[in-house]
């Protein structure tokens, strides 16, 4: 376990511009020069979320510039929407945090992505590392089929090689986090994808709570659920902000307006505007956010 | 790029349009008013009382016509803003209105050969001409979204308050005769009607700037004075 203060890069390494990745290796012995940057929120100083910080964050699929240069801070224990026509991009920056983007044939990222005073694409980061920092969850619920809802939540501690806890004690929390304890401590060891599609998708955001990561990313999670799991999964998202730091990708202007803190308007691969959320659907300051809001461009 | 909620849009044009058409409804309820004043006329100072069901039900159509369109399009941003303040604008057409109906109903109560002052008369009939002019200038400017415009009616109405304060110190002054005492008293009322009149073309005016800006000021009020 790394000592927290030795977790400073150096300023110098942090503005480098991130190289095109090769394919990841996933070892189950990270070379030693990989630091291991998750071990951080194991040291109990993690209950409050991180900064999560892009600089001149450029994306690209092969010869396709899907982000231009966008610089945005997501604060600690706030909900940042990112709201925006399809193909703007939203997506695309939201899987850079995590590093998901490079697992793409062709696709690199340019620019820097650092927690707190971590970056994310340092040469000595082990992606697995920044996989278990930064949670995610996706569109459509995705839970193991042949496992049990027990083991689907315990699969995230698996993946990312979490040793030493209680798994039993980890699993019945993070269920206990997303409210499904209560529908499912009876049935634990049947299967997960015997849920309905709301509880499939809570049990895939307690998965992500499992591992104790300090940043959860959602890329549209509600938008193939019915308006009552909509709704729980909303009320999960804000009690969830107490301990973390989430970035909500969503097509639904409402669900922004309903969760967030703040809201990004994205559009072309640019951020156009980041405002309070209250700010950003009352009186929006730019005025291509007022039009796609208004719905005045579709 | 392609326009997109078209309905929406038409909707909340028809609402903005059945809400300043209030301001017109109220007008005519004024000049009847005071015409019923000026000569009074009795008979005429009833139709003012008996049509305030017109401006009454343009409020209740008004007013569900906004809950719908908050509750099946939300609007947000600008539209929201409209309609925000569309709320506020159809309720100070309800209120002017009720004025116009209190004025109306001072006219049987004042005599039908009380004695006069023509001091007073003019001066209500000069509020009466201008919060006439503030209800077309403060529909104007909502429609057009002038700020400007909307600015100028604090000006205007400082106008008839000086009007206000004037008429109450000549009633105060004006005699000993119990029946023109008692007439001076009501003209004090209308006065007091018409100056409420002005203040409620000023609050639509605010409105205008706040549909404008996004930012809610008030031009002045009773605790902080221009």
């Amino acid at each position: 376990m790394i000592p927290r203060d030795t977790q400073k890069t150096d300023p110098a390494q942090t503005q480098q511009p991130v190289r095109d990745k090769e394919p990841v290796e996933v070892s189950d012995s990270p070379a030693e020069e990989q630091q291991d940057v998750s071990t951080r929120s194991q040291d109990g100083v993690t209950a409050a979320g991180h900064n999560v910080v892009l600089t001149d964050l450029h994306a690209y699929y092969g010869s396709v510039h899907a982000v231009r240069g966008v610089n945005i801070t997501f604060p600690p224990n706030e909900v940042s929407a990112i709201i925006g026509p399809s193909g703007c991009g939203k997506s695309t920056m939201v899987r850079c945090i995590n590093r998901m983007h490079e697992e793409i044939p062709g696709a690199r990222a340019e620019g820097s992505v650092t927690l707190d005073d971590v970056d994310m694409y340092g040469d000595n980061v082990d992606v697995t590392s920044v996989r278990r920092l930064v949670g995610m969850v996706f569109q459509k619920p995705n839970p193991f089929p042949t496992m049990s809802i027990f083991e689907n939540v315990a699969a995230g501690l698996r993946l990312t090689g979490t040793k030493g806890v209680n798994m039993r004690e980890r699993v019945h929390r993070a269920l206990r986090a997303v409210g499904l304890w209560e529908e499912v401590k009876n049935r634990l060891n049947e299967p997960g994808i015997g849920l309905s599609g709301g509880q499939q998708q809570r049990l895939c955001i307690a998965r992500t709570v499992a591992v104790e990561p300090e940043v959860i990313l959602m890329d549209e999670p509600c938008s193939a659920l019915d308006p009552v799991a909509t709704l729980k999964v909303e009320e999960l998202i804000d009690e969830l902000k107490e301990r973390y730091t989430i970035v909500i990708v969503t097509h639904n202007m409402q669900q922004a307006a309903r969760v967030s803190d703040t809201t990004v308007f994205m559009l072309d691969g640019e951020l156009i505007e980041h405002s309070p959320t209250d700010q950003l659907f009352t009186r929006p300051k730019d005025e291509r956010t007022e039009r796609y809001v208004t719905g005045k461009f579709g | 790029m392609q326009e997109t909620r078209h309905n929406f849009r038409e909707a909340l044009k028809r609402l903005e349009v059945q809400a300043l058409g209030g301001l017109d409804l109220v007008t005519t309820a004024l000049d009847r008013a005071l015409e019923a004043v000026g000569y009074q006329d009795v008979e005429l100072a009833g139709m003012v009382v008996a049509d305030d069901d017109l401006i009454d039900g343009r409020y209740l159509e008004v007013h569900q016509g906004i809950l719908s369109l908050l509750a099946l399009q939300t609007p947000v941003a600008t539209d929201l803003r409209i309609v925000a303040a569309l709320l506020h604008v159809i309720r100070c057409v309800e209120r002017m209105g009720d004025q116009c109906v209190n004025i109306a109903k001072l006219v049987p109560l004042s005599g039908y050969e009380s004695p006069k002052d023509k001091d007073i008369l003019d001066a209500i009939e000069r509020m009466g001409q201008l919060a006439r002019s503030q209800l077309s200038q403060a529909q104007e400017a909502f429609a057009s979204r002038n700020v400007g415009l909307a600015q100028d009616l604090v000006r205007q109405d400082s106008e008839i308050n000086r009007l206000n304060r004037e008429i109450f110190r000549r009633a105060v002054e004006i005699g000993d005769d119990v029946d023109t005492r008692e007439w001076a008293m009501f003209m004090i009322l209308v006065a007091r009607c018409l100056e409420r009149i002005g203040d409620n073309t000023v609050d639509i005016a605010e409105q205008v700037v706040f549909v404008v800006t996004g930012l809610f000021r008030e031009f002045a009020d009773a605790s902080h004075p221009v």
